[in-house]
């Protein structure tokens, strides 16, 4: 009994942790429509911030916490309400999650640019080492503390949003932001304030965990994943819910500690245990209904690519690798090697979030399924483990995608995010083990697993060359198939059940067949990638293949396009060169910390991506005869160059991109291709149309269109 | 096109929350013939598609298509008894051009066969000259052609047409009338929900009244006209007064 009302306390305390933390989020998500992914890492920085200042400089507890709640962390709120959250009203659900996704990529990057990793930073808890007696059991002041602010803030919110008139105005602004307006409603001064109560929350919540984990980036970043489950239990509306679904994680997780089987089975289970409440709160969830009336107009456009289009873009991909193959030492042709392995993972991006719309952040986690099935059905280099890892990868995603795509937009990221994080913690770590005596499942036998290089016939890709153009072959291959996809009758029932899933079932189309489809297409995609790539680090372990590691992947893919198979390349070469970048030239090695995120967050707007804009710039080379000259000669001329040992094989790709911009320089841009970008005014323009600009037809249509009415005003028997 | 079915409606009603949005409706329309469907402004006529197409579920009643009783089946499965709408808000493809967004609906009911119907198709309804155009950026008028167009492109028993004239000119206006009027004529049932009274009073054959969700008249056009109850609907006003 005491051991249970222990425990009890403990769980408390920790639910006090998630409870703060998730009323920060569902206090934004609320009011803003944004669902911050970044806000476990907001919490870290905060914390780390409390450690510098407190631990580190000595200054006293009181005024490091007001430094950090109530000066740093408010204003980082109204910093990114100003600079990123405000700017992404009106615009799609996913492009919001990728900003977001970018602000926690950026701020990780941030703390371990100001923080080295691997250096022990102790933080104590407060009033360190004392306690009173509840009863038969001790309870920390360090608990109490935490419990009674998790009260206050409970308390206070509900005093905000209820009786007073900003907090009002919050929960106007989340239903209807124009008509919260003309109602003298400030709603950007109601986001400014709900963005700063979100990350004092995130900081406090940092602050009174971080004493019981280790001041760790990714721990506490990850922290707020158990607090997702929380809010979810709250469906992310109501306040109250999420304390309760808060008690719920904090208890299951304390008494997980003391009454769990030890097993190395369910050495995981305790820390998965918060995002398998969190899938449970998912499914719980009643199936997303088909809507009508969101489609909106969007800039996204990418043209039909054409077949003769997509082979020379392949030939060209697969030719360059194998050219320069002869030109770069061992060390750099693993890192060119390295570029199209995460590409081909990219790649898997490009029909599951480009063209059928549904948000995947367990790419890696398939690729990680990938290898780690190459590594035991694949070795001696066996080109059937190549097609095992496909077809397990593709199954997994399957049945992973049956109960997760019921939700859809920010649910079903979520899903995809507690899947990753589950199989990082517990299912990736579990030692070998019969299913049903039928088959044994090996893992990564609790450490690391190794992957032998495919072996094809009589040909071995076992050298660093071979691997470069084993895996830009394989790229090339799987872009031209997603070409081949995207033209195909089912690429385009993708396109189109990504705007208008309603019109889609009214046309006979079964959306969940089709969803289950490109789910495991892709799937099958990026565990094609992970074996390729298991195969070229030859040694592979879980944190390869870990949730945060696959964030930039998707920052990058969309940063490129991910609705084009030059995305994924864009992507790759991005993910290559960003390291390498940053070991080459040591001022730059901060800065590429934090450059995925801050990509992220400036391009990840621009739904076309960067491979648009390059073939607008690089569109008319193939029609210009002096352009082409350019190229071809330039290029020759260094290729030559280089294989005469006059200058290396990095020289060569970089006299060939100085060449490439010259070469553009002289064709001039592509013209006509790129889409109107003129948007329809918004309700709010309306309101001054015939004050501020002449009233227009269009602007008629609108105005008949939202508001349902007939423009010709006849009346029956009128 | 395929065979008209008849559509019948029996004792339908449907909720949103405390709200009854269609309340007992009784409705029926046949082949052959245009079904206008008309009424004020909230009176449930876009939620009785919805619920006939199955984007929202009834609360109570059936809806069948000819025989076959579709009230619990998805979406997609009604499609394949032949039913088909146009939407009042567009739910245009915006990703794909004109064309693409015919060719789609044509393949998912017949293949790759489909193909070779499209053109036809956007003939037809006068979307040749934009096929290849963006699908977002022709006007509204023509934008609701190439909803009718997808909708035929699936061979449809039932045709649902919500506000389809919103936008057109007067003169695109009449060009639809004829070739709706052709349509019933090759035996598909339409039902038509449209505020252009003109449009209304010209094709429909027989025309049904909703207000706050009841079905509060139906008959053929004169009769609708001089209807006390469908004028107290719309004016407010008794048809005495």
């Amino acid at each position: 009994m005491d051991q249970f009302l222990s425990l009890t306390i403990i769980g408390l305390s920790t639910a006090a942790v998630y409870a703060i933390g998730a009323s920060g989020l569902v206090l934004t998500y609320t009011t803003t429509g944004i669902f911050n992914f970044a806000h476990g890492a907001i919490g870290m920085f905060g914390a780390f911030l409390y450690w510098q200042i407190r631990f580190d400089w000595g200054v006293p507890t009181p005024i490091a916490l007001i430094l950090v709640l109530l000066v740093f962390s408010p204003l980082l709120g109204i910093a990114l309400e100003l600079v990123v959250m405000r700017n992404l009203q009106g615009t799609a659900e996913s492009t919001r999650l990728v900003i977001t996704i970018s602000l926690l990529a950026a701020t990780i990057g941030a703390a371990n640019w100001i923080w080295a990793p691997g250096v022990s930073r102790p933080m104590n808890r407060f009033f360190q080492g004392e306690v009173f007696e509840l009863g038969p059991t001790t309870v920390s002041y360090h608990e109490a503390i935490t419990i009674g602010v998790a009260i206050a803030v409970a308390v206070g919110l509900r005093f905000l949003l209820f009786s007073t008139r900003i907090g009002v105005a919050m929960r106007a602004s989340v239903d209807d932001r124009p008509l919260a307006e003309m109602n003298g409603a400030r709603p950007d001064a109601a986001a400014m304030l709900a963005w700063s109560i979100g990350c004092s929350s995130a900081t406090l919540a940092g602050i009174l965990i971080a004493p019981a984990l280790a001041l760790s980036v990714p721990v506490l970043s990850l922290l707020i994943v158990n607090a997702y489950a929380a809010a979810m239990i709250g469906r992310l509306r109501s306040l109250p819910m999420t304390f309760v679904g808060a008690i719920i994680v904090g208890l299951v997780d304390a008494y997980l500690i003391g009454y769990q089987p030890d097993t190395a089975y369910l050495n995981g289970l305790r820390a998965a245990s918060p995002v398998l409440i969190l899938f449970i709160a998912l499914m719980a969830l009643p199936e997303t209904r088909l809507r009508t009336g969101a489609v909106v107009r969007s800039r996204e456009w990418f043209p039909r690519p054409s077949i003769r289009g997509s082979l020379i873009f392949s030939t060209v991909v697969f030719g360059g690798a194998v050219a320069i193959s002869p030109l770069l030492n061992n060390a750099d042709s693993i890192t060119a090697a390295r570029v199209f392995a995460f590409a081909l993972i990219v790649l898997s991006f490009v029909p599951l979030i480009g063209f059928a719309g549904q948000v995947s952040l367990c790419q890696l986690s398939f690729a990680g399924i990938g290898a780690v099935t190459m590594a035991h059905l694949g070795q001696g280099g066996n080109p059937l483990g190549l097609v095992a890892a496909v077809l397990v990868t593709s199954a997994v995603g399957a049945l992973i995608s049956i109960p997760a795509l019921r939700v859809s937009g920010i649910y079903l990221a979520l899903a995809t995010a507690a899947f990753a994080v589950m199989l990082d913690r517990w299912v990736f770590l579990l030692p070998d083990f019969e299913v049903f005596g039928l088959f044994e499942v090996k893992l990564f036998g609790q450490g690391s697993a190794t992957v032998d290089r495919l072996e094809l016939g009589p040909v071995s890709t076992d050298s660093p060359t071979a691997q470069l153009v084993l895996l830009s072959g394989a790229f090339a291959v799987m872009a031209f198939a997603v070409v081949a996809i995207r033209r195909s009758a089912f690429g385009e029932r993708l396109l189109a059940m990504k705007t208008s899933e309603a019109a889609c079932a009214t046309l006979g189309l079964d959306l969940t067949a089709t969803k289950v489809a490109v789910f495991s297409l892709s799937a099958g995609m990026a565990g094609l990638g992970g074996a390729l790539y298991g195969g070229l680090l030859k040694a592979i372990n879980p944190t390869t293949f870990d949730f945060i590691q696959g964030l930039p992947m998707l920052l990058l893919g969309v940063v490129g396009g991910i609705g084009a198979v030059g995305g994924a390349l864009f992507g790759g070469i991005a993910l290559g060169a960003i390291p390498i970048i940053g070991a080459s030239v040591a001022a730059l090695q901060n800065p590429m910390l934090v450059a995925p995120g801050l990509m992220g967050i400036g391009l990840g707007r621009d739904p076309n991506g960067a491979v648009s804009q390059m073939r607008e710039g690089f569109g008319g080379i193939p029609t210009s005869r002096p352009a082409l000259a350019v190229l071809v000669g330039g290029v020759g001329g260094s290729y030559v160059l280089a294989l005469t040992d006059v200058i290396n094989g990095w020289t060569l790709i970089f006299f060939a991109a100085i060449i490439l911009l010259v070469a553009a320089g002289i064709a001039g841009p592509l013209t006509g291709e790129r889409p109107s970008l003129n948007r329809r005014p918004t309700i709010p323009d309306l309101e001054w149309a015939g004050l501020s600009r002449p009233f227009t037809e269009e602007d008629r249509e609108i105005l008949d269109r939202v508001l349902a009415i007939d423009h010709h005003g006849e009346l029956i028997d009128g | 096109m395929a065979e008209g079915k008849p559509l019948v409606v029996s004792g339908l009603s449907v909720d949103f929350g405390g709200h009854r949005a269609n309340d007992s409706v009784d409705f029926r329309a046949l082949p052959g013939l245009v079904t206008g469907l008309i009424g004020p402004n909230g009176a449930g006529k876009t939620t009785l598609f919805n619920a006939i197409c199955g984007l929202v579920r009834p609360t109570t009643g059936t809806i069948h298509v000819g025989d076959v009783d579709i009230t619990n089946i998805k979406p997609n499965q009604r499609a394949r008894h032949g039913l088909a709408r146009t939407f009042q808000r567009l739910e245009m493809f915006t990703l794909l051009t004109v064309r693409e967004n015919v060719a789609v609906a044509a393949k998912l009911r017949q293949g790759n066969a489909g193909d070779a119907g499209v053109e036809a198709l956007l003939e037809r309804v006068g979307l040749s000259d934009v096929a290849d155009a963006r699908v977002d950026e022709i006007p509204t008028g023509r934008a609701r052609l190439v909803e009718l167009a997808r909708a035929l492109a699936t061979n449809p028993a039932v045709l649902l047409l919500d506000e389809p004239a919103s936008g057109q000119t007067d003169e695109e206006t009449d060009v639809f009338g004829a070739l709706l009027r052709d349509l019933a004529a090759e035996g598909i049932t339409i039902v038509l929900v449209e505020h252009d009274v003109r449009l209304v009073m010209s094709v429909c054959d027989r025309i049904a009244v909703l207000d706050l969700g009841r079905l509060i008249a139906e008959g053929e056009a004169e009769e609708i006209r001089n209807n006390p109850l469908v004028l107290n609907a719309y004016l407010g006003t008794s048809g005495a007064a």
